[in-house]
Formats: C-alpha cells, structure tokens, sequence
C-alpha cells in the first residue's frame, strides 16, 4: 500500500488550444479529505476525469490508489465512486433505478445503506430522472455514490445545486466516509464546504498548482486583517513595509498584514494610543481572493 | 398577439443559426432535382422511350409505390421518379430544423431562459416554422430554373416547385405539432418520421390499389391516397393535369395542424409534454444491472415503434401480392417489358424481391440510429458515469453492438415473417412463401450491419463530427444502390460501391453466400477499427 491515494506529478493535458493542466502536482493522503479549490476553467473537472481513466494525460507519473487510472480504469473503479459536477442521468429512468444501476455498475450495492440515503437526502425514487431538478439529479449520484463502500471518493462540485439541509447531510456523509478509512477528493469553489470539511487543500488556477497544504500550513502564509481606532493618526502606518490594503473609514482605520510583520506593526499601534482593536485571521474567501487577484499582474510581466 | 412577442428577433436569431445547414440542404435538393432531370432527358431520347417508362410506373406495382404514373411527358417522368427522394428528403429537412429550434432547445433548458424575457408563448414555435417555411420557399424558387434548365414548360415547372415547398411546409406543421406532443427531440423527431414513413406508404398503397386509365400510362388513385399529404403532392400531377386547387389544401392542412400545435402549447408547461410522466419502479430490475441490459432499456422504445411499422408494412406489402398478377393479365405487352426491365419472368418474384430491399434498406437505418446512441449517450454526459463504474469502454461498447446486431435481425426476421404469411394468406402455400421470405428478409442482414459499421468506425474516430458523416455515408450507400442506381443510370462501379447492391436479389435470384460473408467480414473489421479509435481517444468533454 503506498502512502498516498493520489499522486501526480507534473501532470500536463493539452484540449484542443487550451493547455488545461500546466505540470499539475496533487498528492492526496490515505485517509484524509482533501479539497481541491479553484474558480471555473481552473482544470478540477479535467484532473478529476484523467483521474477516472477517462482522460489520457499528456505526461506526468500518475498513480490513484497505487494503479494507473488510464490502464487499470475497470479495477481502479470497484474501488472509487465519482460525483460529476453536472449530473446528466437517464430520462426515462427512475430515480430509484439509477441509484441501483450504478450500484450494481460498480460491482455492488448496500441495500440498507441506500434505502438510508433515500431517506436522508428526501429523494422520491420513482420519479423519472426527466422530471428531478438539478439538486434532485445530484442527489441521485451522490447517493448512488455513498450507497456503496469504496476507498476513494471523488467528489466534482458536489453542493452546487443543494440546499442547505442537504449540504449538512452531505458533510455527514463525507465525514463518515472518513472514518471508515475512505480517502475523499472534494473539488469546490465553494470556501465553506472545504474549510468545513477539509484536512488539506491545493488550490489550482490555470491547471497549475499554486499552493497546497493544511488549511493552518496556508493561513501561515497568508495576512492577518486588523480593524483598529486609536488616539493619534494612524496614517503613517501605511508606509511601514508588510502592511496592505490601508483603509480609513471614520475614525477606524483597517489593514491586513503579513505574519512576519505582525509584530513591528503591532509595536507601532501601541504607540498610537489603541482604544479599539479587533483582529482575525484570513478566511479562505481572502485567501482564494488573494491569489486570483494578485496572481494575475505578476504573470504578465515580461519575462 | 402578446403570445407572439418576439417572433421577429427569434426568427432572426434561428436564420443565423440555420443559415448554413438549410442553405446547404436547398442548394443540395436544388441540384439533384437538376441531375435527375438531366439524367431523365438523357436516357428517354425518344417518345417510344418516354412511353415505355411511363407504361412501367404505371403496371408494376412496386414502382407504383415510388412513384405516380400521370401520362407521357418528360417533365411528368421527372416529378414520378424523383418522388421518393424529395417526398423523403423535404420533410426531413423541415423535421429537424423545427424540432432543433423548438424541442431540442426546451430539452437543453434554452427554452426556459429565453421565456423569462419579454418573449411569447408561441414565439419560439412560430420562429422556428417561419424560418422552415421562408428555407422550403427559397427551395421551391430555385427548383424553377433547375427545372427550366431543361426546358420544361412553365405552367407544369411552377406547380412542380410549388408542390415541393407545400410538402416542405406541410411537414414543418405536422414537426411543430410532434414537438408538442413528445416530451422529448428524440421522441418528437420519431413521431415525425413515422408520419413521413406512414404518409409516403399510404400513398403508395393508394396507388398500387388504383386503376389504370384507357391509356394505360396514367393511374387513378384508390382514395385512400387522399388522407396522405405525400399522396396530394402526386395528386397535383405536374406536367399534365397540373391541378392548382391541391395547394389549397396543403394550405388548409398546413393551417390546422399548426393551429392545433398552438392550441397544445397555450396549455402545456414550458420542458413538459401533453401527457404527464408517469412515476417508474423504485428499483432497477435484474434486467437493468447491466450495460447491455441498460442499452437495451434505451432502445426497447424506438424497437418496439419499429417493430410495429415494419409489421404493417410487411403485412401490406404481402396483403397486395396478389394483385400483382391481377393487374398483368389485363396488359400484356406490358408484362413482356416490365419482365424485360425486371430482369426475371416471375413478376411475383420480382416485386417480393423489391418490396424486401425497400424494407431491408429501412432495417438498415434502424442499425445505424441504434449504434450511433452511443455518441448521444457520450454527448449526454451518460457514458462519463458509467466509465467511473467498473464497466470498461469495451463492456459498453459490445452492449450496443449487441443491442444493434441482436434488434437488426430480430427486425429483418419479423418483416420476413410477416411478408411471408400475409403473401401465402393472399396466394396459398404458406409452407413455400414463410420460409423462402424469411431466408430472403435475413440475407438482408449483412448490408445492414455494415452500414452500422461505417457509424461505429465515424463515431469511433470523429465523435463531433461522426453522426453527420455516418448519414452522409448512408446517404451515398442509399443512393448508389439498387433502388436509385439503375433510375439514375449510375456505372456499374459506382453502384458496387453500395452495400445494398450486394444483397441478394431473392427471391427472383438464389442467394449467394460470398458477399455476404465478404460484407460480415467487412463489416467486424470495421467495428473492430472502430473500438480501436474509441479505446485511445478522450471523451466528448463538456467544459
């Protein structure tokens, strides 16, 4: 058994023009939920897909659960089930009979397990798939997905289109996949379900990695936004280095500072006579934000 | 007329969708309308010619099926042998640019977003048939010089024209009325071409159950070719009774069934059809846990409809054996020239023969819709779920090979079957007709699985384009071969390029079996090729 679920190195897939993945690297651990974040057209869908053997990679090592996804899709696949990000399902079929298609697609279905998903996701299974809304489709996959025991999960935008009663109930699931030893590969935009559920996070933008670790491991690297009032003008502050983003609102002024300088900058404030502050560490939003905005200037520049 | 606000930027917005596909259509249609008259002019030289050919549409029944016979005039000829293509080919062109614009976009929710603007009810609908009716009205004007080019009389030359854009129009109202009863494309564009295939058929049966005028060049319809609209165009007789009024009624027709289609629409949800979907079964059966069991689950709906219309086809086609050797004691010296052109003495035979390379050529075309589901089950984002199971590209693959081999020759043995004992109903001896028409129906088999196999080496190797490529090779194999190759006089080499050239000609001739072991052969090495592109390449993605 290797250590990791998924290992890529340098993984490269070009489609048509575009080149989707750019010497991708994603290592996800045995046993760990791992969240994969990026806006839309960042390359999650494609690494997933080339994760499925559904996709040939250009080049880069690529193992999942030990195996070459490409050549040993079949035997790879009684061990991972998949959530697409848009459902597409049968028409004609029910609900009920996806569920067990798949199931039985995937060499197996807990027939307990699915009656209790029907259940707790609320799914009417003898509807036709032609009449379900999009949250009722993805309904439908997820619980055709957790309705059988696999070691990896691979799970494509899985909330879009939930609500928020069932968003809940696809965290339990995802969180008693855990702990029964499965490896979960969450990707997402979506900054709640992956601070709610992750243990480690790469974040992708144009199908290159651009940072991964533990949501800790990545708050480290990221600045602190403190909002303060003080007795004397606190303009001067702005000038110091490791401080961005300075604003003054009233008498309030408020600024995020980079971890190394948090200390020269709180030894200036103390000087400036503090009657209020208030400090937080960055959510995911300011971190995802940071990335993609900043990001852009500096791979313009002229080489 | 609220409902209709914004027809006018709708239509706009389908002519620039369609421009190119319904210009390409009418320029094609335009210019085989300019071959088949020159071929006509090229082979009848003299009066006796004209005569002779006329005198064959107007006794042999299987040719009376194709086309009417309406008297000796060149341009008549023309309007009687080009019948099939352009009775087929025009409401095929207008059934799927309505449905596309129409059902197709409701199906892909389209339909739900351009209905939140400020846009009618019946907008969409009567954006899509004015854009199909303006495409069948250039097309009827550009068959005028096609047709004059050959200097052909104007009076026959407009009502020829004008025929044609009626059918067009016609079959564009009776689409727009399928797009509201089916509640999907894929549903509505088969309730379309089974009203093609019942209309040209009622007409034909109309036809071959008329009778002959002293002449003995003209037929006078049984009336049931009056409830076909397929039958009016041929009752407009172009060239030679030329009868105006006709058109009034495809006009009324037309304006029924697209009243009717409104009517619907007024009352239906936007994404739903007349009749509610019904609620299924909680749980798959054991026939659903397969991805053969799943294939076949697809395609029982479309096999079940085809079975049905093969059935009665066959059922009429053998019901009307005996009138073949009824209608050629009345005339003999047209037996000796339709036994001449028949290329065998038995007239029985020789219309059996035909009626089975008809139907074996419609058996064919369920083969290739058939194997061509997988590009829709690809394009549909089905396949992706399936291949993230334990099933492996292969596995699907053979499933609806299976389901395509397995549904062609359940089909070719009912239509035997069927031929055979509605012909020994009608002649007697059932014990000679059932078997011979069976064995004759399944050698039939092998050209239909090679058509399939051109459809699973286009969609294997080009799945964006493999579809219209898989139709245009069925196109070429369709006209190439031996229903339109002896009419348009095609070289023998070309004609050898049809699959269906290769079937056997039974019961008129023995079957022989080396072309059709050629043609199986061919036709595993092409499904073979085919599963070899479809292994190493990537899906259809949607992003």
């Amino acid at each position: 058994m290797t250590e990791f679920a998924i290992h890529a190195e340098a993984l490269d897939k070009r489609i048509g023009q575009t080149q989707a993945l750019d010497g991708f690297y994603l290592k996800v651990h045995q046993g760990e939920v791992h969240g994969l974040l990026g806006p839309n057209g960042a390359g999650k869908s494609t690494t997933i897909r080339i994760l499925l053997g559904i996709m040939k990679k250009d080049d880069g090592p690529l193992t999942v659960l030990g195996q070459d996804p490409w050549h040993d899709a079949v035997t790879l696949h009684e061990r991972i089930a998949y959530v697409p990000d848009d459902v597409h399902l049968w028409k004609k079929l029910t609900g009920g009979e996806t569920i067990d298609l798949l199931g039985k697609l995937r060499g197996g279905i807990d027939p307990d397990k699915r009656d209790e998903l029907i259940q707790r996701f609320n799914l009417d299974p003898t509807k036709k798939n032609g009449t379900y809304s999009r949250g009722n489709r993805q309904k439908v996959a997820i619980i055709a997905a957790f309705a059988s025991n696999v070691d990896l999960y691979l799970l494509d935008e899985p909330t879009t289109g939930l609500d928020p009663l069932m968003v809940a109930q696809l965290r339990d699931c995802i969180r008693e996949a855990r702990n029964e030893g499965a490896t979960v590969l969450l990707s997402s935009h979506i900054f709640a379900d992956v601070e709610a559920l992750c243990d480690r996070i790469t974040i992708i933008k144009d199908g290159q990695r651009v940072e991964s670790g533990t949501l800790d491991e990545l708050r480290h690297l990221t600045r602190t936004t403190i909002t303060t009032k003080t007795q004397h003008p606190t303009e001067a502050l702005a000038d110091l280095e490791g401080i961005h983003a300075f604003e003054l609102h009233d008498d309030k002024a408020r600024f995020e500072v980079e971890p190394q300088h948090l200390n020269d900058a709180l030894e200036h404030l103390t000087q400036l006579g503090v009657e209020t502050i208030t400090s937080h560490p960055p959510t995911l939003e300011d971190l995802f934000m940071r990335h993609y905005e900043t990001h852009e200037p500096e791979t313009e520049e002229p080489a | 007329m609220k409902n209709l606000t914004g027809t006018l930027t709708l239509t706009r917005v389908t002519l620039r969708r369609e421009r190119t596909r319904l210009l390409l259509w009418i320029t094609g249609l335009a210019l085989l309308m300019f071959f088949i008259a020159q071929a006509a002019q090229d082979i009848l030289t003299t009066q006796e010619d004209l005569i002779a050919f006329t005198q064959l549409y107007a006794i042999n029944p299987v040719f009376r099926m194709l086309g009417l016979a309406s008297g000796p005039t060149m341009g008549g000829f023309i309007m009687t042998r080009g019948y099939l293509i352009f009775a087929i080919l025009i409401p095929l062109m207008s059934t799927f640019a309505v449905i596309r614009n129409t059902r197709e976009d409701e199906d892909k929710r389209l339909t739900e977003l351009t209905r939140s603007h400020p846009i009618g009810k019946h907008a969409h609908l009567a954006a899509a048939f004015t854009t199909t009716a303006l495409a069948n009205t250039l097309l009827a004007l550009l068959l005028i010089p096609a047709l004059l080019a050959h200097d052909l009389p104007l009076t026959g030359t407009l009502h020829m024209a004008a025929t044609m854009g009626a059918i067009g129009i016609a079959f564009a109202a009776i689409a727009a009325l399928a797009a509201q009863l089916a509640s999907t494309a894929r549903a509505a564009k088969g309730l379309s071409l089974a009203a093609i295939g019942a209309s040209f058929a009622i007409a034909g049966i109309g036809n071959v159950l008329g009778t002959l005028d002293e002449t003995g060049l003209s037929i006078e319809s049984h009336w049931i070719s009056w409830i076909s609209p397929l039958g009016w165009g041929q009752q407009v007789r172009p060239y030679t009774h030329d009868h105006t009024w006709i058109l009034a009624l495809f006009a009324a027709f037309t304006l029924t069934t697209l009243t009717i289609a409104i009517l619907i629409e007024r009352n239906r949800d936007v994404g739903h059809a007349l009749l509610p979907q019904r609620r299924g079964p909680p749980t798959a059966s054991w026939t659903l846990s397969s991805p053969t069991g799943l294939a076949w689950r697809l395609q029982r709906g479309p096999f079940l409809g085809w079975t049905a219309g093969l059935v009665l086809l066959a059922a009429l086609y053998g019901v009307t054996a005996s009138e073949v050797e009824g209608l050629f004691d009345q005339l003999e010296e047209a037996r000796e020239l339709v036994e001449q052109i028949g290329g065998t003495e038995q007239l029985l035979d020789a219309y059996l023969t035909m009626t089975l390379t008809l139907l074996g050529t419609l058996v064919a075309v369920y083969a290739l819709i058939t194997v061509l589901r997988m590009r829709a089950e690809e394009d549909e984002g089905h396949l992706e779920l399936l291949l993230a199971t334990k099933t492996s590209r292969g596995t699907w693959m053979t499933g609806h090979i299976n389901n395509a081999l397995l549904g062609t020759l359940a089909l070719l043995a009912l239509t035997g079957l069927n031929l055979g004992a509605s012909a020994a109903w009608v002649l007697g001896d059932a014990s000679r007709w059932v078997p011979l028409l069976l064995q004759a129906a399944i050698a039939h088999a092998p050209a239909a699985l090679l058509i399939a196999s051109l459809g699973i080496a286009a969609y294997g190797f080009f799945p964006n384009r493999g579809t219209p490529l898989a139709w245009a090779l069925f196109l070429g194999a369709f006209i190439t071969g031996p229903i339109f190759g002896p009419m348009l006089d095609l070289p023998v080499w070309v004609q050898d390029l049809s699959p269906f050239t290769h079937s056997p000609a039974a019961p008129a001739e023995p079957i022989r079996a080396l072309p059709l072991v050629i043609m199986l052969t061919a036709s595993a090495m092409l499904t073979f090729i085919g599963w070899l592109a479809f292994r190493r390449r990537d899906l259809l993605s949607e992003g």
